[in-house]
């Protein structure tokens, strides 16, 4: 089940990950990136890896390092570093997803879904969010639904 | 030198040291561009900033980005300042206060503005001139999500 948030006003300020983008290039290094997580950047930036040393990626835009990621996948990427590694930032309870579109936010799901993960995601824009995929969630830890459609 | 804004035709055009071709034509003064991660939004403020810091570079001025401003936490002060820019908020989740919406708001057409941003945050915006990026004939372009005659 995914547990999603409307507002970050559910966490104090240690519990949540609100700038992704910082928090990525402050924590997570080329060489610590796991085999979902390079899976992730493909699916989501079309980013191959080309030099897991120095963090080198080949986009669709070019060449350049995993700074450049989209920080919808750098907010999945920062999960995935969460999960991995729950000893660095263990008060951290949730993770803000607002920057993310609809295809990291369903990467983002999928992911939670397929591994348990006990985090919830704040998402504060209702972007296209439909057309992610029917599943189990919690809104607010009040509402169950399957279909985003209906979160209110 | 040419620039990369065009305030009279109203179109950001310029091509990257990637070869990747940016070609934007606005509707109005205000645009609020949203859309899926990785299509692009980050990187052409990245680009776009390297030619402002190379202003000062002699040896490699490809495009003048004058009348551009992109607005970061850093700089956020500086907005009620600027006149006649072409100015630009990535990630405008994390940087817009109330304040700055009031002077965006506020704005007749001083400046005009580009918006990266998914979450409501109080731009009097007609969905006229919300859109996202899309690649198209080989360049990065604008897509208005509607025109509804009678929307200001």
């Amino acid at each position: 089940m995914v547990r999603l948030y409307t507002s970050g006003k559910y966490f104090k300020d240690n519990e949540i990950i609100i700038d992704n983008d910082s928090f990525f290039n402050n924590n997570v290094s080329a060489k610590s990136l796991s085999e979902n997580s390079i899976k992730v950047m493909e699916e989501v930036d079309h980013a191959k890896l080309l030099d897991q040393n120095i963090g080198k990626i080949e986009t669709p835009y070019g060449i350049t390092g995993i700074q450049d990621l989209s920080t919808g996948c750098k907010t999945i990427l920062n999960c995935i570093f969460l999960q991995e590694n729950p000893e660095v930032y263990p008060t951290v309870r949730a993770i803000n997803a607002t920057e993310c579109g609809k295809n990291a936010l369903e990467q983002l799901f999928c992911y939670i879904d397929k591994t348990n993960m006990d985090i919830g995601i704040v998402l504060e824009h209702e972007d296209e969010i439909y057309e992610c995929g029917n599943r189990e969630y919690l809104i607010n830890d009040s509402e169950k639904i399957t279909d985003l459609l209906f979160m209110v | 030198m040419r620039q990369c804004y065009d305030w009279q035709s109203n179109v950001l055009k310029f091509t990257d040291v990637n070869g990747n071709k940016y070609n934007l034509k606005f509707r109005g003064n205000k645009t609020i561009v949203h859309g899926d991660s990785a299509t692009g939004k980050s990187l052409l403020c990245t680009m776009l900033k390297s030619y402002i810091n190379d202003n000062n570079n002699a040896s490699f001025k490809p495009y003048n980005a004058d009348n551009i401003f992109i607005v970061s936490k850093d700089n956020k002060d500086k907005l009620s300042l600027q006149k006649g820019k072409l100015i630009i908020i990535d990630r405008a989740e994390l940087i817009l206060d109330d304040q700055m919406v009031e002077i965006i708001n506020a704005d007749r057409g001083d400046n005009r503005y580009l918006i990266f941003l998914r979450k409501p945050m109080g731009i009097e915006l007609s969905p006229n001139y919300f859109g996202t990026l899309c690649k198209k004939d080989g360049e990065l372009q604008l897509e208005y999500e509607c025109y509804v005659r009678g929307w200001a």
